[in-house]
Formats: C-alpha cells, structure tokens, sequence
C-alpha cells in the first residue's frame, strides 16, 4: 500500500508536457527531460519566431490573464523579456524568457513546480553532507530519477571533506572502487568514485580557500545492472 | 488584535498598519462574516467583485464546504474565503478555511479550526492557541472620532422597496437599506434572499466610490483548501513585544 502511495505520489509530481508555454506558429524544442533542481520539478523548451518580443509578451501575457492567472511582466521589451503565471492551487509556475537575437525573438518556455518534492527524509536521496554551508542537488528524468548531480561548499578542509564524502557513500552502501588526485597545494583536486546499488557516482573536492572545499557529485545509472559488472570486474580479476 | 488583521495580514502583504489601509468594503464585507451566517446550507458560496479605486480590485469567494461538529461538541461548518484578481478564482492569492460553529458566527467565540495558505504554498493550520489569541478581541471595533461640532442627529437607516438591480450575475430583485447621515448616503446595501452565504448583493459607499457587488454564486461548493495532517507544522503566535525583544 505503501507502495502504490508513493507511485502514485511521485506521478503527481511528473509535469505534463502540455503545461509547458507554447507560442503559436512555433517549433518547440524539447531541452532535456524532467529536470529537478533542488527538488523543484521543471520542464523547459526553447522557440524561435520572427514577431518581435512585445508581441510575443502580449501573446502571453494576454492569454494566461483571461485565463485567471496573476501574471507579471519584466524587462525592456525591446532587447529582453520575462512574461510569469502563477497557478497558486497546482503551486505551477509558468513563464516565457524572450531575448532578442538578430532579427528574430528567441524564447524560452518554462513550468516549475514551486513546492519542493523532496521530502523531509528521502530514502532515496543523499544525505545532505555535515558541515555544508551550501547544497544544490539537480535531477534528470523526472521525480523518481536516480541520475542527480550535487552541488555543495563544505566548512572542511580537503582531507576531512574528503572523509565526510566516503563515510556518507559507505553509509548509503557503496563502494570506494578509485581513488585519485590531481594537483598539489591550492591547486589539489580529489576525485573519488564509488559503486552503488543504482550506479556510480563520482565526487571531486576542491578546496577554494583553507577550510573551505567545494563538492561537485555525480550520481549515472549503469548501463549494466550493477552485480554484472561486479561480476565482469572478478572475472577480469581472475584472469 | 483582530480577525480583520489576520485577513489584512494576508490581503496587503502582512504590512503592520494592514488595518488602517483596509478599504471600507472590504471591512464590511468582514463584518458581515463576523455578525454570522447562521442560515448558509452546505454547498453555498457567493464570489463577490470589489471596487476600490485604482489597483483595488479584487473579489473575494466565500463558500460553506463541509459539516461537523466542532470540538465544542457544537454544530459548526467549514467555511473557505479565498481572495484573487479574477472572478474565477482559479489561482487565489490567499486561502483561508475555518471551522466556524454556526449559532456564533465568524469571530473569535464561533472559529476554533483555522487553515491558511498564502499564494502557492500549502496550507498550515494555525494552533489552537493562536486561534483563540488571534481570535479573542475579534468584535473590538476602533473608536470613532468624537465629533466636535453640535449635533443634532445621528445616522438614519432607511429601508426601500424591493427592486431590480443588474447584477454579474443578471437581474437580482434587492432591498435596498440606507445609512444616511445628514442627507449624505454614507453606506448603501442591497439585500436579496436570491445570494447566499450573506444574502448581501451590493455594498456601495457613494462618497468615494468604493463597491462591492455580487460576480457569481451557487449552491455546489466542494472543499478545495486540504486540511494539513496532523504532524504538519503549525503555525504559531506571539505577542509582538515578545517577538522582537533581543536576545540575552
């Protein structure tokens, strides 16, 4: 039952494509699929037209009004644009950045959700490192998405950011599979990678300043179901 | 402090002197809600359009959603108001949801459940203490001036016949009922038994061309403001000296 709850919820939280704005007369290109940045569920796609920005801001901007919408307007109107709905029930946000380019007008289309999907304790996602000053987590693929890369400054040095990194890693059950280091000094940069249930993630650690080091962690599902490549490793092993 | 604070609070961006910049409608609009609505039936809700002077519009939803008894053991309702920028109100700018028990009306004594959500974030439920702290004082009314010239006459309210009047929502038949204070119509309401909830359709203060009148009703309001669970986070009240004393 749980189960199905937690379908069902994370469904909720997938935006439908036709939420996305769409100028008439236009071809939309799709960027990417579900994005989550921080939790925050987003779809984005880009357009180009030859009707100057105020027409296409009035387009907008007239339409999501009739439609009930508090909508906003910002920018100069002749090199740049934003044109923003708010629907307040669905906590949907949907916008438009226009940008003059040449003699067209290249615009953006954007849903968000304004409500965070991540839950107090996900038992999906990465703990949030101790000692962070900062975190930004962005997802691909929708809510159920385990392709996620982290963002994060940390109050450490780079050793013991280096040891929070594995502990949290070895925690969640995986394994330390390389280890490495480029530079000395200010210069110095960790990269560890480590294998996990639903794939791999790699962390680098840079440290900007003494006691202050930066966390970039990328989390990619195996092509191959992680106990085949286990697998293939002992087999290469043995030979 | 008073239920209109916390209306205000959420209508004009949680400005301290909320109050004293409310319109003239909308607070009676308020008082109306705060003198009960005793007769409303579940399902009934009235969408009004006020008319304040440049960038005042707005409307307001008032809507009786659902029937339990309160935990008083009284008889009580769920009423929503919802307050936007469009009359169809499909993304309110502030949500409220209130268990109100029905002999006691929309003040501190009737309200012992209270729900609000600002823009696009979710509902939170105000504790119980801070319902009945923001609540208590709710039927204390600002003094008015004191008058310094003679005289002789207070206001007079007059009662009209029954009459058409065009309507949002077309031809309502209304009385209309006069506040007149030397010969000068401060206040003007049109009554209908036709408009639920209030049985208010029309509200005109002619001095200074504020209004507020009828845009749609009906009798099939469901609940659209989710009450939070139980673990959710409350919201919570303190006297604002306490609030802002330093800290040791």
């Amino acid at each position: 039952m749980m189960g199905l709850c937690r379908a069902l919820f994370l469904i909720s939280l997938v935006l439908p494509v036709d939420l996305v704005p769409v100028y008439p007369a236009a071809i939309h290109t799709h960027l990417g699929d579900d994005l989550s940045l921080d939790g925050f569920s987003f779809r984005i796609a880009y357009f180009t037209t030859r009707d100057s920005i105020r027409i296409v801001a009035n387009h907008f901007f007239q339409e999501w009004k009739q439609q009930g919408y508090p909508t906003v307007v910002e920018g100069d109107f002749e090199g740049e644009a934003v044109v923003s709905a708010f629907s307040t029930r669905t906590a949907v946000q949907r916008a438009v950045v226009l940008r003059s380019q040449r003699d067209k007008t290249l615009g953006f289309s954007m849903v968000r959700q304004l409500r965070s999907h991540f839950t107090a304790a996900p038992a999906d996602r990465m703990p949030i490192l101790e000692h962070s000053l900062w975190t930004s987590d962005l997802a691909a693929g929708g809510a159920g998405a385990s392709d996620w890369q982290r963002t994060a400054i940390l109050e450490e040095g780079l050793s013991n950011a280096r040891d929070l990194a594995r502990q949290q890693l070895e925690r969640a059950g995986c394994a330390l599979v390389r280890q490495a280091k480029d530079g000395e000094g200010r210069r110095a940069r960790l990269s560890l990678e480590h294998l996990c249930a639903k794939g791999r993630v790699t962390t680098v650690l840079s440290e900007q300043e003494p006691g202050i080091t930066a966390l970039l962690q990328m989390h990619a599902t195996d092509a191959f179901p992680v106990e085949a490549s286990q697998q293939s490793r002992a087999g290469q092993a043995g030979k | 402090m008073t239920l209109r604070f916390v209306l205000w609070l959420g209508l004009l961006n949680a400005s301290p002197d909320a109050l004293s910049h409310s319109s003239p409608v909308e607070a009676a609009l308020v008082q109306s809600l705060e003198d009960g609505i005793g007769a409303a039936k579940l399902g009934d809700w009235v969408t009004y359009e006020m008319e304040g002077g440049p960038s005042r519009s707005g409307y307001w939803r008032i809507a009786v959603v659902e029937e339990q008894r309160d935990a008083l053991g009284r008889d009580a309702y769920w009423l929503e108001l919802e307050m936007g920028t469009h009359g169809d109100m499909v993304a309110p700018l502030f949500r409220m949801r209130a268990l109100v028990a029905r002999d006691a009306g929309f003040n501190g004594v009737g309200i012992t459940r209270l729900i609000v959500a600002y823009g696009a974030d979710s509902a939170h439920e105000l504790a119980p203490d801070a319902v009945s702290q923001l609540m208590t004082k709710s039927r204390h009314q600002p003094s008015l001036p004191v008058s310094a010239g003679p005289r002789t006459q207070g206001p007079v309210v007059r009662e009209g016949e029954p009459n058409r009047i065009l309507t949002a929502m077309g031809t309502i038949i209304a009385t209309p009922v006069e506040v007149i204070d030397r010969r000068v119509v401060i206040k003007r309401i049109w009554v209908s038994e036709q408009v639920p909830v209030l049985h208010l359709a029309k509200l005109e203060i002619p001095s200074i061309g504020q209004s507020m009148e009828v845009h749609r009703y009906g009798h099939d309001a469901k609940a659209q403001l989710p009450i939070p669970a139980r673990d959710q986070p409350q919201i919570r009240a303190e006297p604002l000296q306490r609030a802002v004393d330093p800290v040791p």
